[in-house]
């Protein structure tokens, strides 16, 4: 295919905003599946996508356009996720594009990842096309969201494509507008070749398969490649386009984008952002790269029966094949025995991890409280960085500790502010902007201490404004912050795995929060249970479990004494999934119970 | 010879009680019609079950409320079971009822039958709370029923009492026990009001208009029970269970003691050759299926070694004098200490079960936590 005939866009837009469904459309109405070939969303595969009707993994899909006016195109459209865990995923896209299709809902508006995944496309200076959706919707209202595009974005919206994706409206538009408003893409094929790895993941029978954007020169089958982050050479055994079915195809020019196998064993082999070159001609200019993705919360995870640990390890291995974005190192708890400090991108990616470890490799998993990470600077200016509470315990000469802020985006009507500016003043935020995007809805800005909005910022936000608000999020800095270690006590025995790190203005509060919490979550014992919630040795809170005193069913079973059975089979099931520290049996909900405080009890 | 306990489920009462969750359903005296003959016919079915090779040491018609079919109907029941079962010569016959019932001349025609020992469901002596149950009796119908039972010639009999009844003390529920022991009885049960699902109890505790006592006016309750029983000659032996010396239940103590038994009637349960398996509860559903194949069995199992075991100290634990280590022993084929060693150090360092040297019972404190000390037996 020409270069002039190729357009390589993603479709961005908030989360939930249509971006699947618009993909959907568009893949039926270029003939890529057949109608009977389509489900909702169709490029979200994973189960959990399906069953939470999200995108975790952003996917590209080659369509073939035969335009009215006589043109036949190939489109590379890849679907990003919306959700702010996931950004990474648009930004590695963005790379191998021309454009995008900038989704906002009409009910909606702009929202806070509308305009962080925007800044994305601008940065790269693609072209955009914005598409209002959802216009079948009787509170849809485009002419406001045309405004806010013009005001607060600059993005130019009288030609703006008004789109309903669910019922097929403007679908035959909006391909007439990528074709004319989406550059082809430019690359020389006659200069070396370089290549931009943009995704890779791991398949059983075929190995690692990456992604590929030809920038500049031409790849064909049976090439010999060097990619040159990792220094690594290999011979290219198959390349293809998905369509959404894998097709094979012999060479990729300049500007076309497909599918790579070359033998690779291990996804540790690449790198995404990397530059695949020839081994004998190779180019002198290399792509920048990307930017490593780190993980920003950590948490420990724990298999409830020891003998499943080995398990874990190997299910850990395993599932990194596919998401090198998972960090994960072998820990130890007094309390909970030998597991792992893993590190993900955010809350909801931390809760995928856990789900997919449950479900695909049967582990039975305890999970502690998320944690950032925090740095200790020492007396002699050496840095740690905390990714678990206890690692605090036997630092020397702390100098100084900082901890990570955000720079966190809320956009929401305004009559939310008030309580708005409370939460955000619980949590230490400093406002740094407020701006009116429409009447009636407002945009602000906070520096907020990373750890405040891992606790349970994201729900306070969406009760605290009916769920109207949305809200987005970048890291920024460390400063320099007062922190404290607060540690929770069974029975004077101090349980590792419920220690966290917080300010010390807050510390009081948190602890008797926690004490209480967890007084809830405990059930009663055979004997009595003291909790108590202490800054070193000095005590801020203490609750007291009673011993349990009577616990027998005086009734009379007749003969059926299954029933009975069955019964207490499933409360000794229950009771096998606690954890037991010293003598305490531990619920795992427990261990999150700190998610669940407010912290102004 | 095997012996056998054989159990009978009437399903009708006249008003279900709030806090039943037993397979009991309004009367209906044209479906119980054609319910005895259907009972008549699982008999015949039942006796082929069992084999000629077991002896029936105990029956115990039960329910519902037995006595809501016409006298008649008893007796024909009572006759059929002889002539299709090895009754023993001393075999107990117990059949519960409930002062609603109560006619001239019933538990005469009862005795006559071959009944002796008779279980009546008093519940409380006040009318209060005999409302709150939605008991259909009054306090003095409770009275004339044990009388009329003991003038009829009944020396053993037994009565059901609850405790923790919303708003009950200690103090009341003694006095319940003590009008109770006036009346004599033979046998006394006490059981703590507990809330199960699918009764009305279940829907007004759930929407709050039903407080449970507290756990410690519970324990309080049924200590004063232990001590007013035990003032009064009544041995306990079994958690909920006091008696006369001698005069057990000698039904229950088959399931207690995880014996065979063949239970027929809707939702009938029975235990033989280690099998367990229940009939279908609806009684519509039980004559349908008896008239159309003899029998109304709608779940059965096998039981695995280890759930015979963990069943057998859930029933054994419950009676006071607890399990022979022997017999179990004899019965699995197995050591005791081997299959449940660390359990029992666990226990017995909490101090809530006493071995000796062939017995394993819970302790007096572990007497009020005996579901979690069983518990720790299931597997
Ligand atoms: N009424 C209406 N509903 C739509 C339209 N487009 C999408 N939806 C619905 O909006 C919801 C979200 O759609 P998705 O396509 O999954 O949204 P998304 O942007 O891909 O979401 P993420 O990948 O999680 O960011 C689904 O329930 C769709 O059925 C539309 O044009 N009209
Ligand atoms: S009398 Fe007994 S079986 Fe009948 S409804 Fe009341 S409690 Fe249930
Ligand atoms: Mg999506």
């Amino acid at each position: 295919m020409k270069q002039n005939q190729i357009r390589n866009f993603s479709i961005i837009a908030h989360i939930d905003h249509g971006k699947s469904t618009l993909a959907d459309k568009l893949i039926l109405a270029t003939g890529g599946l057949e109608k009977r070939q389509m489900k909702d969303q169709v490029l979200d595969s994973m189960d959990l996508e399906r069953e939470r009707g999200i995108t975790i993994k952003a996917q590209t899909v080659n369509l073939r356009y035969k335009s009215p006016n006589g043109g036949e195109y190939g489109f590379n459209m890849i679907d990003t996720p919306g959700h702010v865990d996931f950004t990474y995923e648009v930004s590695r896209s963005l790379a191998a594009c021309e454009g995008v299709l900038l989704v906002v809902d009409a009910t909606q508006g702009i929202q806070a990842q509308t305009i962080a995944n925007l800044n994305l496309a601008m940065k790269h200076n693609l072209s955009i096309i914005p598409v209002i959706n959802k216009v079948d919707l009787p509170s849809a209202n485009p002419d406001s969201v045309k405004e806010q595009l013009e005001d607060v974005l600059q993005v130019e919206a009288h030609d703006a494509i008004l789109a309903s994706a669910k019922e097929g409206i403007g679908i035959d538009e909006l391909m007439e507008a990528i074709v004319e408003r989406i550059p082809p893409p430019v690359g020389d094929a006659d200069k070396p070749l370089k290549c931009l790895l943009f995704d890779a993941w791991y398949d059983s029978y075929r190995g690692v398969i990456v992604l590929v954007k030809v920038v500049e020169g031409s790849l064909a089958v049976g090439d010999a490649i060097l990619l040159m982050a990792t220094g690594r050479n290999f011979v290219v055994e198959e390349l293809g386009i998905l369509t959404p079915r894998a097709k094979q195809v012999t060479s990729f020019k300049a500007g076309e984008v497909g599918y790579m196998i070359a033998n690779i064993k291990e996804l540790d082999q690449t790198k995404i952002g990397d530059t695949v070159t020839h081994v004998a001609q190779p180019t002198d200019a290399p792509l920048p790269g990307y930017k490593d993705v780190k993980p920003m919360v950590f948490s420990g995870l724990y298999p409830i029966s020891g003998d499943q640990y080995e398990l874990l390890r190997d299910a850990l291995k395993k599932l990194t094949l596919n998401d090198a974005s998972v960090s994960y190192e072998a820990e130890t708890s007094s309390a909970l025995g030998f597991g792992f400090r893993c590190g993900f991108l955010g809350l909801l990616h931390m809760e995928i991890v856990r789900e997919r470890l449950e479900r695909e490799y049967n582990v039975e998993l305890l999970t502690t409280a998320p944690t950032v990470v925090y740095k200790v600077i020492t007396t002699s200016g050496e840095v740690i960085h905390i990714d678990n509470p206890s690692k605090l315990k036997g630092i020397k000469n702390v100098d100084r500790m900082e901890e990570p802020y955000v720079r966190g985006t809320i956009i929401m009507p305004e009559e939310y502010i008030g309580a708005i500016m409370g939460l955000t003043r619980d949590r230490r935020g400093i406002q740094t902007k407020m701006e009116y995007l429409a009447p009636g809805t407002v945009l602000l800005e906070y520096h907020l201490p990373f750890n405040e909005i891992v606790l349970d910022f994201y729900d306070r936000l969406k009760s605290n404004t009916r769920g109207y608000a949305s809200f987005d999020y970048e890291f920024l800095d460390f400063r320099a912050s007062n922190l404290v270690k607060l540690d929770i006590l069974l029975n004077g025995e101090l349980v590792d795995a419920l220690s966290l790190i917080c300010h010390k203005d807050k510390v009081y509060f948190l602890g008797r929060d926690l004490a209480k919490k967890l007084k809830e979550q405990i059930p009663r014992q055979m004997y009595e249970v003291v909790i108590q919630a202490a800054v070193g040795t000095k005590v801020l809170a203490r609750e007291t479990i009673k011993a349990l005193r009577k616990n027998v069913l005086a009734k009379c079973y007749g003969g059926d004494i299954t029933r009975k059975r069955k019964l207490l089979e499933k409360q000794k099931a229950g009771k096998k999934k606690m954890k037991q520290v010293g003598k305490v049996e531990i619920p795992q909900e427990a261990f999150l119970a700190v998610l669940r405080t407010d912290g102004k009890s | 010879m095997k012996s056998i306990g054989l159990y009978i489920h009437i399903p009708y009462c006249l008003h279900k009680c709030g806090y039943c969750d037993f397979n009991s359903h309004a009367v209906d005296p044209a479906e119980m019609e054609r319910f005895v003959p259907a009972l008549l016919s699982e008999i015949d079915h039942g006796a082929t079950r069992i084999g000629e090779e077991r002896e029936v040491a105990t029956v115990f018609i039960g329910g519902g409320t037995p006595t809501t079919l016409p006298p008649q109907a008893l007796e024909t029941l009572l006759s059929h079971l002889r002539q299709r079962f090895r009754l023993a010569g001393d075999a107990e016959i117990t059949l519960e009822t409930n002062p609603a019932t109560l006619a001239p001349g019933l538990f005469e025609r009862l005795r006559e039958a071959g009944v002796n020992r008779l279980s009546v469901g008093i519940q409380s002596f006040d009318a209060g709370e005999l409302k709150l149950l939605e008991r259909v009796h009054s306090v003095a119908e409770a009275h004339e029923t044990v009388k009329a039972a003991q003038a009829a010639g009944f020396y053993n009999l037994s009565m059901d009492l609850m405790f923790a009844l919303p708003g009950q003390t200690a103090r009341r529920f003694r006095k319940h026990l003590e009008t109770a022991l006036a009346l004599r009885p033979e046998h006394l049960s006490t059981y703590n009001l507990t809330i199960e699902k699918n009764t009305a109890f279940y829907n007004m505790h759930r929407r709050g208009q039903l407080a449970m006592a507290a756990e410690e006016e519970q324990l309080a309750q049924y200590q004063e029970t232990l001590g007013v029983m035990a003032g009064a000659g009544y041995e306990h032996y079994e958690i909920s269970n006091f008696c006369r010396p001698g005069r057990e239940c000698r039904h229950n103590l088959i399931y207690w003691n995880n014996g065979e038994h063949l239970g027929l009637g809707p939702g009938a349960s029975s235990y033989l050759g280690g099998v367990r398996s229940r009939n279908c509860k609806l009684p519509a559903r039980y004559i349908r299926e008896v008239n159309a194949t003899g029998r109304a069995i709608e779940f059965e199992e096998t039981l695995k070694p280890r759930e015979a075991m963990g069943e057998t100290l859930m029933l054994g634990l419950r009676l006071l004098k607890g399990i022979a280590i022997d017999a179990f022993e004899a019965r699995f084929k197995t050591s005791f200490r081997e299959v449940y060693g660390k359990t029992l150090d666990g226990l017995l360092d909490q101090n809530l079960i006493q071995l000796d040297d062939n017995r394993i019972a819970l302790s007096p404190k572990g007497l009020f936590l005996a579901d979690s000390v069983i518990l720790e037996f299931i597997t």
